[in-house]
């Protein structure tokens, strides 16, 4: 443990063209160095944070001075209140449906796209390019593909599927799953080049030898591919879930969370009793309700799940 | 050691220009604020020899920060225009205009007014929003300073930017809301206008949609369009005692309201909107001001903005419901209802001054008041002005239909989500948009906006 240490900051020191005295110097430049990108966090990331659980205290409506002390009030009512109750059911129903669709089928596409299939290339460029448009861009492109009468209407209608023509927005029942499909569309391409990567670094050797030993394709996929793959496919879910938790963009171009919060998540919830309201300290105290959701399950994941992946990086 | 006391040294000279970088801005702001402070106001020291040769006196220069939401033409380049004026005619005044969108316009004078930096002048529309405003010191009542001219307004008009009797906002623009057609689409199903009554509105739904037309198109996605019809038939079963009550005592569960809710679900249920209302937007390319635009709706219930927007909504060259094949008529009288046939529903837009804005700030308001430039508002074609006299200046048939329908109103309810507090108006468009979608009653919507009332108090 300590060897490895011993070493670095000999390496430091070396660098400094210190000799023994100058033990303490690179302390020095380590906090000087810290100091602006420190100073920066501090500022912006934790100060607003302190500054929301401060708020999330009051009744507050964004204006008047911070006098209404309601303690946890706030908090009793967010989780009383069957609309983010139903919004987290959402960032829920997201999350465990790009678990059980999305990422198995960009596992698929991208196993298809690593072998040596006649152009794969442009394939993967296709297949990744949604990714590279903005979550608005997005938004207001299927907004306009999926209006009534839109363009899957007319290309529905045109194939004689008019019987299957829904209003994909415009219903509370569907709007939810309509959306699912967009994020998949979008997101989906950046897990299949993700998972590609992590295919690509599986050494040729180890699937010749399994077939040499008379594996099937499907045993060599089950026993070679899978438990080598499995660190960057641990990760893929991991940025799966954090984004399925924060989704708010492209909900918020399509839909607002509409109709009738059907497709409401914690942040349009939160962005809607914020700015529409004008309710300060409660959409404070919904922030922070994410904020503690959002780090349980990352921690959460981290502790038992990405252990094993992580074990050495951040240790010894 | 000789090295790594370089290194500090450099090191040490980065962060201090970094810091030095950072103050920068704040003490380039402290001495451009600095003359401001220091001198005698209205130049009664008078140097103005030494001063440019165009100006008589030399008045200590003013900047006024102006919000505004008219980011389309005719009023974007109006408003410009109107400023350059007034800038020339003062010239120590300078109007720094900032031009949003009407939702990031809020968010951000949101954010600013919490910051405690507010524009000097920016859009009102009056009401619950200006009163928390109010509340919050954020804005300046200019009662006395606007006293002098004030009377140029048409009286009726400015209740609605005051506080407690006192005024913290000029308005520019008034109207109500009503029911605009498309008179072609009318005829072919034999419909004739005005439909004075209720029942002559469901008849026609009848008719409309026997003839294969969409009755209505409404932007239920937006919220704010639906609250309309839910509002008016409020305004036609309170009246405007029931109204005043309504905003005492924030009680929803009355009679009255109950039974203009369950009237305006006797039409939802009837199925009258376009495909896909209830994710509709009132603006957009599949938005209620499109559908009505484009013909494929014969009727909405909407403000005096509306003929412009079909317009703007509908592809070039497509538009239909404009001109002389648009109508309109007052929003029709219900029976048993304790609202006269008259009484209107509607609201405007205004401009607030904010707390730290200078004296030059209404004057300012004073100028865009006055009946020749209020007349250009007016003749722009998308508001109507509120100076008297400047009635005058509207051109527009139903425009002129709309302001004879407000004159002879004896009581304009303003838009409900303006009326009350941000949190009480969001709480009504969101229980409207739940009838709407079928997803609650009356009593649970109502039940809902009660709540949220007590909840706001």
């Amino acid at each position: 443990m300590t060897t490895p240490k011993a070493y670095v900051i000999g390496a430091r020191s070396r660098w400094l063209g210190g000799k023994k005295e100058s033990r303490t110097a690179p302390w020095i430049m380590i906090v000087l160095f810290m100091v602006p990108a420190l100073t920066l966090y501090v500022w912006f990331v934790l100060y607003p944070i302190a500054q929301s659980v401060r708020y999330s205290g009051f009744s507050w409506n964004g204006l008047e001075q911070l006098t209404n002390w309601v303690g946890l009030g706030n908090f009793r009512t967010a989780f009383a209140d069957p609309q983010f109750i139903e919004a987290i059911t959402h960032n829920g129903i997201i999350a465990g449906l790009s678990l059980l669709l999305q990422v198995p089928f960009a596992l698929a596409v991208a196993v298809m796209l690593n072998q040596s299939l006649r152009g794969r290339v442009i394939l993967r460029v296709f297949f990744f390019a949604p990714y590279i448009l903005s979550e608005v861009v997005t938004g207001v492109v299927w907004r306009q593909i999926l209006r009534p009468n839109g363009l899957i209407d007319q290309s529905l209608g045109a194939v004689g599927g008019e019987s299957l023509i829904q209003t994909w927005v415009g219903d509370p029942e569907l709007v939810l799953y309509t959306l699912f499909f967009v994020i998949s569309w979008k997101y989906f391409g950046f897990h299949m080049i993700l998972l590609l990567a992590g295919l690509q670094l599986i050494p040729k050797e180890l699937e010749e030898a399994a077939s040499i030993d008379g594996a099937t394709w499907r045993q060599t996929f089950r026993y070679v591919t899978v438990p080598l793959i499995g660190p960057t496919f641990r990760v893929s879910v991991f940025l799966s879930i954090i984004g399925s938790l924060q989704l708010f963009d492209l909900v918020w171009v399509m839909t607002k969370g509409g109709p009738v919060n059907a497709s409401s998540t914690m942040a349009t919830y939160l962005v809607d009793w914020g700015f529409r309201r004008s309710e300060f300290g409660y959409a404070s105290a919904v922030s922070v309700i994410v904020l503690a959701i959002s780090l349980i399950v990352a921690l959460m994941y981290n502790r038992f799940v990405l252990k094993r992946d992580l074990a050495g990086a951040l240790t010894g | 050691m000789k090295t790594v006391s370089r290194r500090l040294i450099v090191l040490l000279t980065v962060l201090a220009v970094i810091a030095a970088a950072c103050g920068g801005g704040g003490g380039a702001a402290d001495t451009t604020a600095a003359p401001g402070t220091t001198t005698a106001p209205d130049g009664t020291e008078a140097p103005d020899t030494t001063e440019a040769p165009g100006t008589t006196e030399a008045m200590e220069p003013v900047t006024i920060e102006w919000w505004h939401i008219q980011n389309e033409e005719p009023m974007l380049s109006l408003w410009q225009s109107m400023a350059d004026a007034f800038m020339a005619e003062h010239p120590n005044i300078t109007i720094n205009i900032t031009v949003m969108e009407n939702e990031a316009f809020k968010a951000a004078l949101q954010t600013n007014l919490q910051a405690g930096d507010v524009p000097d002048l920016f859009q009102s529309w009056g009401g619950g929003g200006l009163r928390a405003q109010v509340e919050a010191g954020l804005v300046r009542d200019i009662t006395d300073l606007a006293a002098p001219w004030i009377d140029i307004i048409n009286p009726g008009a400015l209740p609605i930017w005051q506080v407690d009797g006192l005024q913290y906002a000029i308005p520019y623009n008034l109207g109500m809301v009503g029911i605009w057609y498309n008179k072609a689409l009318f005829e072919e199903a034999g419909v004739t206008a005005p439909l004075a009554t209720w029942d002559d509105l469901l008849a026609a739904v009848d008719a409309l949609e026997g003839a294969g037309t969409t009755p209505i198109a409404v932007g239920a996605g937006d919220k704010w369009p639906a609250h309309f019809w839910y509002s008016y038939l409020l305004v036609r079963f309170l009246g405007q005692e029931g109204m005043n009550q309504l905003a005492e005592d924030g009680n929803f569960n009355v009679d009255g309201a109950l039974q203009a809710c369950e009237t305006m679900k006797g039409l939802i249920d009837k199925e009258p909107f376009q495909d896909g209302f209830l994710a509709a937007t009132w603006t957009g390319p599949d938005s209620e001001a499109a559908v009505m635009g484009t013909g494929q709706a014969a009727f909405d219930l909407m403000g005096q903005w509306a003929a412009n927007s079909f317009e703007e909504n509908a592809p070039e060259g497509e538009a239909v419901a404009t001109g002389d094949n648009l109508g309109w008529f007052p929003f029709p009288s219900v029976e048993g209802g304790a609202g006269g046939p008259n009484d209107g529903f509607g609201g405007g837009d205004g401009f607030a001054v904010g707390k730290d804005a200078p004296d030059e700030a209404v004057l300012f308001l004073e100028y865009i008041s006055s009946l020749e430039n209020a007349s250009q508002v007016g003749s722009a074609g998308r508001s109507l002005p509120v100076t008297i006299g400047a009635e005058a200046s509207v051109a527009d048939p139903n425009h002129q239909l709309v302001l004879a329908g407000m004159a002879e109103a004896p009581f304009v309810q303003l838009y409900l989500d303006q009326f009350f507090s941000p949190a009480v108006g969001a709480a009504v468009n969101d229980a409207v948009q739940t009838v709407f979608a079928g997803t609650a009653t009356c009593e649970e919507a109502s039940t809902a906006i009660t709540e949220a009332w007590a909840a706001d108090q």
